[in-house]
């Protein structure tokens, strides 16, 4: 045997065998063309090729298989069991016939069986006669004018047909005879014993016209995309996670040499180096597994029209930032909660066109989906312009579920309103639609965007419309975390999950930590708090009960709690490694990985720990309402020189002591080396005049968000954290950023604002905008 | 002369080969479509495509639409190859730049009887 034809053995049962796998799944799963025209092409590619080798019952054979199957992938056909046990047996004897042409080199004689065979196939063609009719003339009749057009070369003589100059096609009659324009199959298959073809012509006359029609459309978009492949290689997603996984590596083993030079000079300015080519090493890296929101986006048109459809309304759809890239697990991952989004935004948001136009609105509603970066977060909002919330509406249904008491709903602000939309069991919807769905609700779209670190923001005006927020991390795999001791081991919880931190010296834990039957309790501004104690929680040797501790409120699913621990480390940016299976199950790690010093943390779960430790959920509106806080507002009360100042608590950033040698100077102003930024630094305690050159001495930095930059504070002492209400507005009172009552003194609140930016330190010997109003008894 | 041979079949790939090796002609193969293309992009010029019409992941009429929207291909003759079941698409392939076409089977003189309507120089 020679090797053309081992090579057609070879080949052809390789696409028998693939033919099986896709008849076995076709049987579950019938209408799927890819696995049709996966079948298909194994049988064609078998008559294709017998012709070559002169292997006549093979090709009549699989030209009955491949009849049947074009008849099938073209959708003019159903796949049946009938039809799946036919080319079954058509597999079986393809299969024999290989195999004797294996043994013996020819295709051995069993014209009977074959005959049989291939007439058990041409009826089978003919299946449904009923609906193989009724669907192909229509299909004839839509190809009919782009047929017409074209003359049709004679059949049967391809060998001959030449290019022939393309004015000449207008000259030509169109081909009308139905007859004659009939596909091969109609003829060529016909049985050897020429039983009269009872087969209706009209459905002859379609399959072959409406082939090119139906094949073109597709073909068209696809065609226009390989102009992209040109600067772009298609990389395993493995081979990223492996690369990402070095470069954690990386990260780790540049952490523990800066920590491991941070006293020597020369080594130092190695390691600053070392910083620098990590940090854009982990970007490039990171920027690999990115993906455009288009990829997510593009199934959202489709999602819209339906919705629209089976809600009678009318709805367009603007998608504005779709080059905005995301990593590919964070794009899965926000999936759902998106999809949700804009079912809601078009279930319950926009009205019913007639509703609309009453309101001098178009007919057409908007819903806008958006995405943008914004620092190291990319934004998504869902933006529609419908009926909006009513606030009272959501008050009421809150108190109705019970959610919040009465009376606390009165005293809500509108803000603070629209957050219990977020809570679980909450639904505003008059009636409940098959189009939302019963049970999930946007407490889910939250909990599924807090799983991966994001964050969601609500705002809508009643009849305006609604805008969901959705804050999404640019990357999951290495994250900021607090290192915690406990017992002598490192945990690390994540910087996402934590709001605030309280110490406790030794003597102040048993007056301060409140017992209520066996549950612990720690009173936070005269809210109480559940605590839940690590070392007792992971069954560590138990520590004193007077030792000083240190407690991490955490707010994790709409859980807030305290986590007890014997002392805090510094924050790191920890690279997250997967876990062994073992310490999975046990449920409250995140994952596990290696710090600066080189040894080992385990990450902790803050939301599996407060539901094992049975903490309940905090409704949002406990947040506020215990203090009666409506129009109030937290600060951070710091002592800088001899006064004291308020700093709004959700512009802090972080409180740091920080040695001198890590600030530095750019003309006459310091600035503050924080995170590779260079920040510009008030020096407000005048901490630093003063200063000896001690590079070892520790000044307490406040780091504060304004607007898009960053500022750093010197601070002399950090006194707490307290509510009050800003009494005076920005500029009124002299002062900066107003002034308001803490602990029954006035206290001026520090303007971020003035705290000149660094492009303008080297010439501005600004004055800092401090408040130097005085507090007054 | 160049050859570059799109098909699916193993079969084929390597029939064509023997037949352009026996006449000292190079020859490259690709599996699909989309192959076929990056050959064309990366390892040409090409004097001669010869693709075939049913394959996985881009089928041969898209690849000769894709080859025949890039003018750095014009030299490149595109020959069809096609099974007589699909002899009615040989005219959309002619309209859409196509230079000639080839129903299997074929043998070594009507290949290259086609190769020379297609107007490739002779090897």
């Amino acid at each position: 045997m020679d090797d053309l034809t081992r090579e057609f053995i070879l080949e052809s049962r390789e696409g028998l065998d693939r033919m099986e796998r896709c008849l076995t799944d076709l049987e579950t799963r019938p209408g799927d063309t890819e696995l049709l025209a996966e079948i298909f092409r194994s049988v064609h590619t078998i008559k294709g090729t017998t012709g070559f080798l002169g292997f006549s019952r093979l090709e009549a054979l699989s030209h009955a298989g491949e009849n049947l199957l074009g008849l099938l992938r073209d959708g003019k056909l159903a796949a049946n069991p009938d039809i799946i046990s036919g080319l079954l047996a058509l597999m079986d004897v393809l299969r024999g016939v290989l195999q004797s042409i294996e043994t013996t080199g020819a295709e051995g004689e069993s014209q009977q069986a074959d005959s049989a065979l291939i007439a058990r196939l041409e009826e089978l063609q003919r299946g449904d006669a009923s609906l193989a009719v009724a669907e192909p003339v229509l299909a004839a009749v839509e190809a009919a004018p782009s047929h017409a057009a074209r003359p049709r070369k004679p059949r049967g003589t391809g060998k001959h047909i030449s290019r022939r100059p393309r004015g000449d096609h207008q000259g030509t009659p169109p081909p009308n005879d139905p007859g004659e324009a009939g596909p091969p199959i109609a003829v060529e298959a016909a049985p050897r014993e020429a039983e009269p073809q009872p087969r209706p012509a009209p459905a002859a006359v379609s399959s072959t016209s409406a082939r090119p029609a139906t094949q073109a459309q597709p073909e068209a978009p696809a065609a226009a995309t390989p102009g992209a492949a040109d600067s772009t290689l298609r990389v395993d997603v493995e081979l990223l996670n492996r690369m990402m996984n070095l470069v954690g590596e990386l990260v780790l083993t540049r952490n523990q040499i800066l920590q491991a030079t941070s006293t020597d000079a020369n080594f130092a300015l190695l390691g600053r180096r070392l910083d620098m080519v990590t940090a854009d090493l982990r970007e490039s890296v990171m920027k690999a597994r990115m993906q455009p929101v288009s990829h997510l986006f593009s199934r959202f048109p489709r999602l819209v029209r339906d919705l629209a459809l089976a809600l009678d309304k009318r709805v367009h759809l603007e998608m504005e930032g779709q080059e905005t890239e995301l990593d590919k697990s964070l794009l899965e991952a926000i999936r759902d909660p998106l999809t949700h989004s804009i079912r809601n935004a078009i279930d319950h948001g926009i009205e019913c066109p007639d509703v609309r136009v009453a309101q001098g609105k178009p007919a057409e509603g908007l819903v806008r989906l958006r995405a943008c970066h914004e620092g190291s977060h990319v934004i998504v909002e869902v933006h529609d312009d419908g009926a909006g919330m009513s606030i009272e509406r959501i008050r009421q249904k809150a108190v109705e579920r019970q959610l919040v008491s009465p009376q606390r709903a009165e005293q809500m602000n509108e803000r603070e309103i629209l957050q219990l939309i977020f809570l679980p069991g909450f639904s505003t919807a008059a009636a409940v639609t098959n189009v939302s769905g019963r049970g999930v609700g946007m407490d889910v779209v939250r909990t599924n965007v807090e799983k991966i670190g994001g964050k969601v923001e609500v705002d809508s005006h009643a009849g305006k419309g609604t805008i969901l927020r959705l804050r999404i991390p640019l990357t999951l795999a290495i994250i900021p975390a607090l290192i915690v001791h406990s017992r002598g081991q490192n945990f690390a919880v994540p910087q996402a999950s934590l709001t605030e931190l309280v110490h406790m010296s030794a003597g102040e834990t048993d007056n301060r930590i409140e017992w209520l039957e066996n549950a612990a309790l720690y009173r936070l501004r005269g809210r109480l708090l559940p605590l839940v104690f690590l070392d007792r929680l992971l069954q560590q040797p138990p520590r004193e009960r007077t030792a000083p501790c240190d407690i991490a409120i955490l707010n994790a699913d709409g859980r807030r709690f305290g986590l007890v621990v014997d002392g805090l480390a510094d924050p790191e940016e920890i690279v997250v490694k997967p876990l062994a299976a073992v310490l999975r199950e046990i449920g409250y790690y995140a994952g596990a990985t290696i710090l600066g010093n080189g040894e080992m943390a385990l990450i902790l779960n803050p939301g599996s720990i407060a539901q094992n430790a049975n903490v309940t959920l905090t409704s949002e509106a406990d947040d506020g309402l215990d203090e009666n806080r409506a129009g109030r507002q937290d600060f951070l009360l710091v002592e800088t020189g001899n006064r004291r100042a308020a700093l709004p608590l959700e512009t802090v950033v972080r409180i740091e002591r920080i040695p001198r040698s890590r600030i530095e100077r750019a003309g006459s102003r310091p600035v503050l080396r924080f995170e590779g930024q260079l920040l510009p630094l008030d020096d407000a305690a005048s901490e630093l005049i003063d200063a000896s050159d001690d590079p070892e001495a520790q000044t307490t930095v406040v780091v504060c968000r304004d607007g898009d930059r960053q500022v750093g504070m010197t601070v002399s002492q950090v006194l707490d954290v307290t509510g009050g209400k800003q009494l005076e507005q920005a500029g009124t009172g002299g002062v900066a950023g107003g002034i308001t009552l803490l602990h029954e003194r006035v206290t001026g609140i520090v303007g971020l604002s003035g705290i000149p930016s660094l492009e303008c330190v080297a010439e501005t010997p600004a004055v800092p905008d401090f408040p130097s109003a005085e507090e007054t008894q | 002369m160049r050859a570059l041979v799109v098909d699916d079949s193993r079969f084929i790939r390597n029939y064509l080969h023997s037949l352009f090796a026996e006449h000292g002609v190079e020859c490259l193969e690709a599996a699909d479509g989309e192959q076929g293309l990056n050959c064309l992009r990366h390892l040409g010029p090409f004097s001669v495509a010869l693709v075939d019409w049913n394959m996985p992941v881009m089928s041969g009429f898209e690849m000769l639409e894709a080859a025949r929207a890039d003018p750095a291909f014009d030299a490149t003759k595109i020959v069809m190859v096609t099974t007589e079941a699909e002899n009615d698409h040989i005219e959309a392939a002619l309209d859409a730049g196509a230079d000639e076409y080839l129903v299997k089977p074929f043998d070594e003189a009507g290949l290259f009887d086609k190769l020379r309507m297609a107007g490739v120089d002779e090897p």
